[in-house]
């Protein structure tokens, strides 16, 4: 008994100096189970702001995202673009663009897509969608006196928490993840107070 | 606030991660530890560590999990888990498989882990001992099978950096 105490004392050394080490790493190269991510820590780590569909037209390439990501009816949701030379990789700013909304049911709106002052490249527009379904969101600009568009699609939902089967399918997921851990929490609790009623 | 959030989420997922995965080493030591003295000693050495490691296993898992939800609502994004991109993707595996291992520890410590040791009467006919019982051997093969799976998540976690929404 003496012996394995021993063992089990110099085990835990070993252990504890190895987790000292670990743990004095700096957190901020901690990312989601990943270890040391590049570039902007934060903005890479907050993850809201990461493009979501690209086109590629007459040299152009045309990043996208909405925030948030899934639409609902009603809501206000920011259509963000971005605009790169496929050539150079440079990013093209000075243009004019707007934005052809088509909405489920065929009707047809512009939307002007201002460059956010201070950010390069960034094409900005807030909508309000007020149909549930799917959009087309056509990006339509000329540079060089060359017009070049590309589409989009984007569904609408009644709510934040259904819609797509993405969303449907996370939330599900997560729901179902929570309630693992709750009955497994609550078992093992019961079997602790279980032992010592005992 | 955001951010110190996301570094508090970040951080203690990193504990979580440490006690469950620095639990099951540990656990797997004591295990070797144990079964080189197969006797009464080493079955009484076992009874007192067991549920210590059940306890920290508990605590790490739980640490995961909020840490890892705490993070999804910081993101704030609706659908929280980013599908479909290959983000997400990673994501739902890494959900996934953390039921599983959930699971797994909830079976181990219902239906195995109260029977693992058992008294019987002393070959010298004075006292009791403590002697191992088959369900240790299965305790050993969930647990290593959960080891197996979370560090398939840990291997998904490191994916996650080369994921490109």
């Amino acid at each position: 008994m003496v012996r394995i105490r021993a063992q089990h004392r110099v085990l835990g050394a070993v252990l504890t100096v190895v987790l000292s080490c670990l743990l004095q790493r700096p957190c901020a190269l901690a990312h989601h189970g990943g270890l040391g991510i590049e570039g902007d820590l934060v903005q890479w780590a907050l993850k809201v702001d990461q493009w979501q569909e690209e086109g590629i037209a007459e040299g152009h390439r045309i990043k996208f995202l909405s925030y948030p990501r899934q639409p609902v009816l009603g809501g206000s949701t920011r259509l963000v673009f971005e605009i790169q030379s496929t050539a150079t990789g440079q990013y093209v700013t000075g243009l004019t663009a707007q934005l052809d909304i088509r909405t489920p049911d065929g009707t047809q709106r512009l939307v002007p897509l201002p460059e956010i002052t201070g950010v390069t490249a960034y094409y900005e527009g807030t909508v309000t969608f007020e149909q549930e379904g799917e959009h087309t969101l056509t990006w339509h600009s000329t540079a060089g006196n060359v017009p070049f568009s590309t589409t989009f699609r984007k569904t609408v939902s009644r709510s934040p928490l259904t819609g797509d089967w993405p969303t449907l399918l996370g939330y599900s997921t997560v729901a179902a993840a929570f309630l693992v851990t709750w009955v497994g929490l609550v078992l093992s609790v019961q079997r602790r107070f279980a032992t010592a009623w005992r | 606030m955001k951010h110190v959030l996301e570094y508090l989420g970040a951080l203690l997922h990193l504990v979580g991660m440490l006690l469950f995965v620095g639990g099951h080493l540990w656990f797997g030591c004591l295990a070797a530890l144990t079964e080189r003295r197969r006797d009464d000693e080493g079955a009484r050495f076992l009874a007192r560590h067991l549920p210590r490691l059940a306890n920290i296993f508990g605590a790490g898992i739980l640490l995961l999990f909020s840490s890892g939800m705490l993070r999804l609502l910081v993101w704030g994004e609706p659908g929280l888990i980013f599908l479909p991109d290959p983000y997400g993707w990673l994501l739902l595996s890494k959900l996934i498989l953390y039921m599983l291992i959930v699971l797994n520890g909830a079976l181990i410590e219902r239906r195995y882990l109260p029977y693992v040791l058992q008294e019987c009467p002393s070959p010298t006919g004075v006292g009791t001992t403590l002697t191992l019982t088959p369900a240790w051997a299965q305790v050993k093969v969930r647990a290593r099978l959960n080891l197996l799976l979370v560090l398939i998540v840990v291997a998904l976690g490191e994916a996650l950096r080369y994921s490109r929404l």
